[in-house]
């Protein structure tokens, strides 16, 4: 043992009694997916190489398995978390965890800051080979929140319209990736999820040999260097947990971020270093799609669905309510015992009602409330006692989100009876007892008698607050994206736009120089000289234009919305990249459409969208012949939409170009951050419309925009 | 045609075309502009004296290109290359391949206007040269092939005596022929002879026999 290691250990001994003088550890949660061990081996030296650079604060490892994160984080317990991107997001949107690093993988030499999941199956299961043939299969996965051991696998099976839970044999959950690898191995399994470098590495230790397993719909996937079966997604993200001063945050990413790739620290935890926190917008993405993490939602539900949730429940109750009438029968003169069991039955509803997660409540043809469950008083912070009997509109729905006043005439709940049918609300607001409000998703349906007779509506209600801030928070995200994107754009361009405004200046520059010589030598007839000058000011307005036109474009701004007319978006941005073509020597033809309707949204993310085509394009066509190098936009009316289509005469687009085209991160350019595309279609998505990529028959491929045209403007006109 | 220099402009933006034509105009210079390189070329004859200011970044011909045609279709006019920031590696293909000058947008007028002025100085030059180098040719195509050997031979320094020996002819002969040389080829000296001379070799050729 080296003194340098000795001391510490001195000083400790020496310090017994002053123990409570030193600070406490500064935790680290890190998720145990090739267990305990592994993780503190790996990342026992990250806590080292942090207490070395963060002098006076000790950082130590605190191994969680996939269960035990989320109470660690919820409970405070640990001061920084270290999970997969997939936990990272749900932490993010819960527990309002924030990145401040993502890591930088490493593989043969290289560094990388992406990752994926593998399928992978026996050698000798040659039956096994495309994701359609998992059906009827067994699977073994990390944990049903693993990312990269089970949920991205899922997403692509989802798109494959296979439902892990319904078309497989079966899922073991492992809970590590060695584990899956075993049960493949042994024959337990017929099939494997694991992350991506997991089977790499286990053939580098020797563990496994590389021809015992075979991937499942291997994709290729650019110069990434593993193999893969699902799209990419960033890295694992270093991240605080609320509680942790910004302070301690900031001086632990910069320490981080200057870990060497090559440090000890690194390398034991097998990576390279850390590098600026990532997008981890594709992680949203993928929750959204599976409907997972934040974004779990049953859709529109009804009392249908709150009985088809406590089937169980409702049937142990009808089959009470059977037994008891089967007694009743038979001991209809013990009026008592019969009494009892009426009341019994009531109880039970009542446990029932008391069970149910979401708020339920009676309404009666007059708006009075007859009965809640606590999950209501719960909810409304008003007591049963204080609610039944009492309007129920007056309560707890006298407002709209706004403030303004919202008319008993206008309330979905007394529709329900009025009109006999079932409404389902999703952007209405409730009031609590102490006159807050929160966002609220409710379904009512009519209570009918014997005969069909209204007699009140039920009203199953849920507080979304948490699903609407995430979906607040995915908004803005975007907003965020779009702008630094846009800036990006702009950078790529900065040699073009300088171009663009030199030639006004250099107008400007030659005209005044006329007239200060015409001055001199004494040509200094008035009318010359006023006309150049006119001319200066023209270009003057013209460098102005310029400049206005890239300030408009890079402007963060909150996202606004009115009618847009697209045909002036085309005229706009063609001006920008006119620059840019001109020096690709590309023609740019604009065929638009005589009067477009015009469609709602924010102008400054469609222009976005419709300035990366169009570059795209022009990128498209570079390689051709100089003469034949052409992007045609062009604007069209079709029956309630407006469609925009960028057409080039370039190569065209080969199959896995298409398909990998709208993924983020996937770029067959060298510069650029690949991210175009995906930010393109998310901001039309976002505008309610479609964007698709198709190769022409003859030559060049072409980008198509559809929106819906704004419902007002075409009506009136 | 005109012999009075004319300051050509070639630059597919309007204003800078026309801008041009005002600064030339206020410092007294003749201006002619054209919206691309192909319509200069089709106007521009090897007669017409002046300089040429044109645009690196045009659609169809670009500036160097345009600085190639005009050099095949045998113009030596001088040529200034006008670009934008950051056309470096193109600067310096341009200067490798002889273009006379190269101005970086955005510019100073003065600066431009130097560069014109010295363009227009380097053509006068290149013409009068030129027609100084034709008037000598005029006259070395008088002589005689006999006359000829004897201006090689005097040129080289060789006395008469030498020269006789050497083509075989009488010293009386040598004299003759070298009076009717100096004579025909309008030199007053043996040296202004020699310059003539190499004024003729300059021009990469050996003197025709």
């Amino acid at each position: 043992m080296t003194l340098t290691r000795c001391l510490p250990l001195l000083l400790a001994c020496l310090g017994g009694s002053l123990a409570a003088a030193e600070p406490l550890p500064i935790t680290i949660g890190v998720l145990s997916h090739r267990g305990d061990e592994a993780t503190v081996r790996n990342w026992g030296p990250t806590a080292d190489y942090l207490s070395s650079q963060l002098r006076g604060i000790r950082f130590e490892v605190l191994p969680l398995e996939f269960q035990a994160v989320e109470p660690a984080v919820a409970e405070g317990r640990i001061d920084f978390v270290l999970v997969n991107s997939g936990m990272y997001v749900d932490l993010e949107v819960g527990h309002g965890v924030t990145r401040i690093a993502t890591l930088n993988n490493r593989h043969a030499g290289r560094s990388y800051n992406t990752f994926g999941g593998v399928l992978f199956t026996r050698a000798d299961r040659g039956d096994l080979t495309a994701l359609a043939s998992l059906r009827g299969q067994r699977l073994a996965a990390v944990n049903r929140v693993s990312l990269g051991g089970f949920q991205m696998q899922w997403r692509e099976m989802h798109a494959h319209g296979i439902d892990p839970w319904r078309d497989l044999a079966g899922i073991d959950f492992a809970n590590t990736h060695d584990a899956v690898v075993r049960r493949v191995l042994d024959g337990r399994a017929d099939v494997g999820a694991v992350r991506t470098n997991i089977l790499e590495r286990m053939v580098e230790d020797g563990t496994i040999d590389a021809d015992d397993v075979r991937i499942i719909a291997p994709r290729p996937a650019g110069d990434f260097p593993l193999r893969i079966s699902t799209r990419l997604y960033p890295e694992w993200p270093f991240a605080k947990t609320r509680g942790t001063p910004n302070e301690l945050a900031q001086r632990v990413a910069v320490a981080l971020l200057q870990m060497p790739p090559d440090h000890p620290a690194a390398l034991s935890g097998h990576h390279a270093g850390w590098t600026v926190p990532l997008d981890y917008q594709p992680v949203h993405e993928l929750f959204q799609d599976l409907g997972i993490g934040p974004y779990s939602q049953p859709g529109p539900f009804t009392f249908g669905d709150v009985l088809d949730k406590y089937r169980g429940i409702f049937i142990a109750g009808g089959l009470m309510l059977l037994v008891v009438l089967g007694m009743s029968a038979r001991i209809i003169h013990l009026n008592t015992q019969l009494e009892r069991a009426k009341s019994g039955i009531e109880r039970r509803f009542e446990l029932i009602l008391d069970a149910v997660g979401d708020g339920v409540s009676g309404v009666d043809t007059d708006g009075m409330i007859t009965f809640v469950n606590p999950e209501m008083e719960r909810l409304t912070g008003w007591s049963a006692d204080e609610l039944i009997g009492r309007p129920q509109h007056d309560l707890l729905h006298h407002s709209r989100a706004d403030g303004t006043p919202y008319p008993r005439s206008e309330c979905p709940v007394g529709a329900t009876f009025r009109e006999n049918r079932a409404h389902h609300v999703d952007d209405e607001v409730f009031w609590r007892k102490d006159g807050t409000s929160f966002p609220v998703e409710y379904a009512s349906s009519p209570i009918r008698d014997r005969e069909g007779a209204v007699l009140g509506a039920v009203v199953v209600c849920r507080d979304v607050t948490a699903r609407k801030a995430a979906e607040e928070a995915q908004r803005r995200h975007v907003t965020e994206m779009a702008h630094v994107a846009r800036l990006s754009t702009m950078g790529e361009m900065a040699s073009q736009i300088a171009h663009e405004l030199n030639q006004p200046l250099a107008a400007i520059t030659n005209y005044t120089g006329a007239c200060v010589r015409r001055l001199q030598v004494g040509r200094d007839d008035p009318g010359p000289i006023l006309e150049a000058l006119q001319l200066v000011s023209a270009q003057a307005h013209r460098a102005a234009q310029i400049v206005r036109r890239i300030r408009d474009f890079i402007r963060k701004q909150e996202p606004g919305r009115g009618p847009i007319d697209l045909n002036d978006l085309v005229r706009q941005t063609s001006l920008l990249v006119a620059p840019e073509a001109r020096a690709n020597r590309v023609g740019i033809v604009l065929d638009l459409a005589d009067g477009l309707p015009a469609v709602v949204g924010d102008g400054v993310e469609l222009e976005q969208v419709i300035m990366n085509l169009v570059r795209n394009a022009i990128d498209a066509v570079s390689h051709n012949p100089r003469n034949a190098r052409r992007v045609t936009v062009r604007t069209a009316n079709e029956g309630g939409n407006v469609h925009l289509s960028v057409v080039d005469n370039g190569p065209g687009m080969d199959e896995s170009t298409l398909r990998e085209a709208f993924t983020p991160f996937y770029t067959t350019k060298v510069s650029g951050m690949g991210l175009g595309l995906a930010l393109s279609r998310r901001i039309v998505e976002a505008h309610g419309g479609r964007l698709w990529a198709e190769t022409n028959p003859d030559e060049g491929a072409t980008l198509s925009v559809r929106l819906p045209a704004d419902q007002e403007k075409r009506d009136v006109a | 045609m005109s012999r009075e220099p004319t300051v050509f402009v070639v630059d597919d933006d309007a204003a800078v075309r026309d801008s041009l034509r005002w600064l030339m105009d206020s410092v007294g210079l003749r201006v002619a502009a054209y919206p691309s390189g192909e319509a200069f070329l089709e106007a521009i004859t090897p007669d017409r004296p002046g300089c040429l200011v044109v645009d690196l970044r045009m659609p169809g011909l670009d500036g160097l290109e345009v600085y190639q045609r005009l050099r095949e279709k045998g113009c030596g006019l001088p040529v200034i290359i006008v670009s934008g920031h950051g056309d470096v590696p193109v600067a310096v293909r341009a200067l490798k391949s002889g273009v006379a000058d190269f101005v970086e947008k955005p510019y100073s007028d003065q600066e431009l206007l130097d560069c014109v002025k010295e363009a227009l100085r380097r053509d006068t030059e290149q013409r009068v040269h030129k027609v100084r180098h034709e008037e000598i040719a005029t006259r070395f195509g008088t002589l005689t092939p006999r006359e000829r050997d004897v201006l090689h031979l005097v040129v080289e320094g060789l006395a008469n005596k030498a020269i006789s020996a050497n083509l075989g002819i009488s010293l009386k002969t040598v004299e003759t022929h070298r009076a009717r040389v100096m004579e025909k080829m309008a030199a007053g000296s043996v040296s202004e002879l020699v310059r003539m001379a190499m004024i003729i070799e300059n021009q990469g050729k050996p003197l025709p026999y």
